[in-house]
């Protein structure tokens, strides 16, 4: 292609800088109110650089309240969740792409299909299930919901149709039993859409509302998001206290996204999403 | 005869055994007060010895919900703190302990105790199924500092004398077109602050015996038009709670008083120290009467709990006079209990005192369990009146007959899910064995060879088990539901469940509410998709030409917003959206214009949950788009480039074409993505308002089946939802399939 004419390089970079700004302010704005002190938070117009720095919401966050256990239970929940189903989905995702058996193509149909049931959907009975397991305010009780997607399958049967059957093959003259050939073979290989899964299950998982929302009762079981909306709810506008909370449930995410994104967007691109 | 019951009533407890007082309980109180109640728990122990009292603190968004989930799933605790308008709802469910024997037998306790007011919200069908914990009053907090100089030694008595004043404070200080001084700051979306005036003129929502809906009075239409005058008149700021930082507004003097509950009072006098001596409180204007919304807390027992005796005897300690004053010092909420309030740091309080003139006079809401469907209609006419102008007599025509329609909806007695139950017994189970069986049948030469799919099988079965258990299981159990009146009355007896064939569905056909929600997320799609495809592609395009520098350093920053928890971007992007001190509006104003209520204005708040969906969003599809055009072969543009091919023509001919693919799939995530479009509005606009603009059709499924439990209406809306989606993405597929054709 041909190069572009400087004005033309000069608009474009305008462009995306001019994007990039919009996209970061709302977190760099978090992250200054986080810290200033209440004066600067209540100054008009707005102030943008925190000086001086007010540590003191945080100190509310981590002593007077139990954020530092919500952020340990979102650790454990999220991590638990995402080991769970990365393998899960790798197993379902292997049988589509490599067997062939009967009612296939309807099976995984009917998968898909489920991908357009709201969450509200299967609510209730997910609920006096897990009630009935005794799973409630047990991080079980969001692990094993969150053990398989269906997108998760998706995407590794996707990536896995693109491995040759000649390696299984030669791994099955060998003698190797299938078992082993999905453990040494085919999961090595699927390395980049396990990290591209792992990182989309991971932010889903701690994002999440609803199943907190409905499976933790005790405030020492909450995550982060459940922590952070009975934050709100208490105190409306106190913005350097909840933007604090916002913080500690953003900073964690982006910091993982902020040294991993080369691999999830390698992964996005190597799975056969693009078409 | 008198003389007798008192002698009798001395005599019971001696005569019966005492319920022991000992083992242990859980005791649920809401926001606050769950921070504080273990104080108090820790004294109760120590005058107990061998009693533990377990507190647990749920934050009052979600309570509601939380201790419904608690009773269907029976984990509900022993004691809990309920709103006062819960009562009703929680009694109807057959939930909760009835207390009036334990009140007659109590040495200590007496109804006359409590404020009649306050003891109305605690009984429903002549069973009192709580007892009054606390009380909060509306009363009006107003500068008396600013007002003074205006001319007023007091604030308004009377509606007239409101008005007046209203007139005069409320003024434009710097000539900028834009009030700054209002006079009042009333809502138009809080019910409890509109029934104030309507009682206040005399007027009712529900007769005396709670059976009649008698809204549509001369009395309400007085108070509907005086309501929609403030606002009409300029007298009020047009922002709701949560929008605007209300204690720098009253500090600015933005507004000069509002009505507002004893809390703030302890919120003043720590956050605005500065303002001391320059706010005073008075009870609300009135018409004929000077009423209030009485509100606060009640505390009940479930019937799950497995030590009534200790719960009983943890309510009545936190009823005794003594623990009631501590509980004030403690948190400030006002005592229940009449005794109390002889407390000189109550009675000697010109505050204080003017919080128990307006108690007397202040009623709570009817207790009806219907009530929380009642005030959605109520909020929903609020927001027609105040926002969308529509006349007060309207308004009141309407709300009677929907709130009619509410109380005639409430049932009682058996539902025939019982009697016809046997066949679904039968039935269920029958159907289940004759698809296997046909599944087997079609399978069986496949069958013979065993050997060549069990591995598949082995492989797939993990998979296969979760899905039935967690996904296709629920999913039969909610179509189940959407052919049954499943509601709250269901959750406390199924037996009270009826089958009702596609009534759900026709109702749903009939609901201007889904309509207005289909109408809403049709909306959002037509502007969000476009959108966020749009500036998706733009970016990755942009991104994609060679020369562009920093591309990993752009990409990073328009990702971000995909990663991040919406609850928490929410809690910025609310406050960017503010009316007053907001950032966009400091924004919009560096231009010269002015300020916007966003969030709270009808037009602008689905435009500002669309930037706000676009913004979280456009990301994903970016690096999607990215990876598509990284595929396309530089081979492919060189050719083009040969054969002379313009940068546009190059665009429109060989790349959009050979993205197609990855727009079909962007197209079709991102409009099944948004059809189920929910969670922007349940943590922005307060599940869907202004006047229900941003109510989405999950939103309206969320609120229907959680908030009202109305399990079998939900349903129907979650399937006609879902096959709404597949239609609409079976159409997209075949659109872009026939274009390919081509």
């Amino acid at each position: 292609m041909r190069d572009y004419s400087l004005p033309a390089r000069i608009s474009i970079m305008a462009i995306l800088v001019l994007l990039f700004i919009l996209a970061v302010i709302p977190f760099l704005w978090t992250i200054t109110t986080s810290v200033k002190t209440e004066e600067a938070i209540h100054s008009w117009p707005p102030k943008w650089i925190p000086l001086p720095m007010d540590r003191g919401h945080y100190g509310e966050l981590f002593e007077r309240m139990s954020f530092a256990r919500n952020l340990l239970n979102s650790i454990i929940v999220t991590i638990s969740v995402t080991a769970v189903s990365l393998f899960m989905n790798a197993l379902g995702g292997y049988a589509f792409a490599k067997f062939r058996f009967p009612m296939r193509g309807r099976i995984f149909g009917l998968f898909l299909l489920t991908m357009m049931v709201p969450a509200q959907v299967t609510m209730i009975p997910v609920f006096l299930m897990l009630k009935s397991m005794g799973l409630l305010n047990n991080y079980l009780g969001l692990v094993l919901p969150g053990a398989v997607s269906v997108f998760g399958i998706f995407l590794m049967r996707q990536f896995m149709m693109s491995i040759p059957d000649s390696y299984l093959e030669s791994a099955r003259i060998e003698g190797c039993r299938e078992f082993r050939i999905f453990l040494t073979i085919v999961l090595p290989l699927c390395q980049p859409v396990l990290a591209a899964l792992a990182i989309f299950t991971f932010t889903a998982v701690w994002s999440d509302f609803m199943m907190p929302l409905i499976v933790m009762h005790k405030e020492s079981m909450f995550t982060l998001p459940l922590a952070l909306a009975n934050l709100s709810g208490q105190h409306t506008a106190r913005w350097g206290l909840l933007m604090a909370g916002a913080t500690v449930t953003i900073l964690p995410i982006v910091v993982i996204f902020l040294i991993l994104q080369r691999r999830f967007i390698e992964g996005i691109t190597m799975t056969g999403l693009k078409g | 005869m008198k003389k007798f019951l008192i002698t009798f009533a001395l005599l019971i407890p001696l005569s019966l055994p005492a319920l022991p007082i000992e083992g242990e309980i859980t005791v649920w109180c809401m926001g606050s007060e769950g921070n504080s109640i273990p104080a108090l728990a820790r004294d109760f122990e120590r005058e107990n010895p061998g009693v533990r009292i377990h507190t647990q603190p749920v934050p009052w968004n979600g309570a509601h919900d939380r201790l419904i989930t608690a009773v269907a799933g029976n984990i509900a605790p022993d004691v809990t703190q309920l709103g006062t308008t819960w009562v009703p709802e929680f009694a109807a469910m057959d939930s909760l302990l009835p207390l009036d024997s334990m009140i007659e037998q109590s040495p200590d306790l007496n109804k006359d105790d409590f404020f009649p007011s306050s003891l109305a919200t605690a009984v429903w069908n002549n069973t009192t199924y709580a007892v009054p914990w606390y009380v909060d009053v509306r009363v009006v907090f107003y500068r008396s500092d600013i007002l003074e100089q205006a001319g007023w030694d007091h604030f308004p008595e009377t509606w007239e004398e409101l008005e007046r004043m209203a007139a005069k404070v409320t003024r434009d200080l710097d000539g900028d077109g834009q009030t700054d001084q209002h006079a009042i700051n009333v809502s138009g979306r809080d019910e409890a602050l509109i029934l104030p005036f309507i009682w206040g003129a005399g007027g009712s929502v529900l007769d005396d015996t709670n059976t009649r809906v008698i809204i549509d009075s001369p009395e309400t239409r007085e108070a509907l038009a005086f309501y929609q005058s403030l606002f009409k008149r300029g007298f009020t700021t047009k922002a709701e709670s949560g929008q605007i930082d209300q204690f720098q507004a009253f500090r600015d003097g933005y507004f000069l008083s509002w009505i507002t509950g004893p809390w703030m009072v302890g919120e003043y006098e720590r956050r605005l120290p500065d303002l001391e001596g320059k706010w005073k409180v008075a009870m609300v204007p009135g018409k004929k009467t000077r009423s209030s919304f009485l509100g606060g807390s009640n505390l009940a027992i479930f019937r799950q709990s497995k030590n009534p005796g200790l719960a009983w005897a943890f309510i009545e300690y936190l009823s005794r006079p003594d623990v009631q004053m501590k509980w004030y010092q403690i948190t400030g909420d006002l005592p229940s209990v009449r005794q109390a309030w002889d407390d000189p740091s109550l009675s000697k309080s010109p505050t204080w005192s003017v919080f128990r003139s307006q108690l007397e006079k202040a009623r709570a809401v009817p207790a009806v369990e219907c009530w929380e469907a009642m005030a959605e209609e109520i909020k929903n006419e609020m927001e027609n009146l105040v926002l969308g102008g529509t006349p007060p007599g309207r308004i009141a025509e309407k709300l009677q007959k929907s709130l009619e329609r509410i109380m005639d909806g409430r049932r009682s007695g058996e539902g025939n899910l019982a009697r016809r139950g046997f066949l679904l017994l039968v039935l269920f189970p029958l159907l289940l064995i004759a698809g296997i069986f046909i599944l087997l049948y079609r399978i069986r030469h496949e069958l013979t060879s065993w050997r060549k799919w069990i591995t598949p099988v082995l492989f797939l079965l993990p998979v296969l088990v979760h899905l039935t258990l967690f996904m296709f299981l629920p999913i039969l159990a909610s179509l189940f539901l959407s052919f049954t009146d499943f509601d709250i009355y269901s959750i406390g007896d199924w037996r009270k469940t009826s089958l009702v064939g596609v009534r759900n569905y026709l109702r749903l056909i009939m609901d201007p509410l889904f309509w207005q929600a289909v109408f809403n997320t049709g909306y959002f799609i037509i502007f969000a998709g476009p959108l966020t495809i749009g500036l998706a592609l733009g970016a990755a395009l942009l991104l994609n030409s060679p020369k562009t520098p920093l591309k990993g350093f752009f990409r990073t920053g328009y990702f971000l917003p995909v990663v991040t928890p919406l609850i928490a971007v929410a809690v910025v992007w609310r406050w960017i959206y503010s009316p007053r001190h907001g950032l966009l509006n400091w924004a919009i104003g560096l231009f010269g214009m002015p300020e916007q209520s966003w969030l709270a204005d009808p037009a602008l708040a689905m435009p500002c949950l669309i930037i706000l969906a676009v913004w979280k969003n456009f990301g994903y599809s970016m690096v999607i788009f990215l990876a598509g055009l990284q595929a396309i072969p530089p081979a492919v543009y060189e050719a083009a480039s040969i054969d002379g091919a313009g940068r546009w023509h190059t665009f429109r001919h060989v790349t959009l074409p050979l993205l197609r693919p990855t727009m079909l799939f962007i197209t079709i995530i991102t409009t099944i993505g948004y059809m189920q479009f929910f969670a922007e509005p349940y943590v922005m606009t307060e599940m869907g308002g202004p006047q229900n603009k941003t109510l989405s059709v999950v939103l309206y499924l969320y609120k229907e089946g959680f908030r009202f439990f109305h399990l079998g209406y939900a349903s129907a809306m979650a399937y006609t939802l879902c096959f709404a989606i597949a239609v609409l993405s079976f159409f997209q597929l075949r659109w872009a399939m026939r274009k390919e054709a081509m």
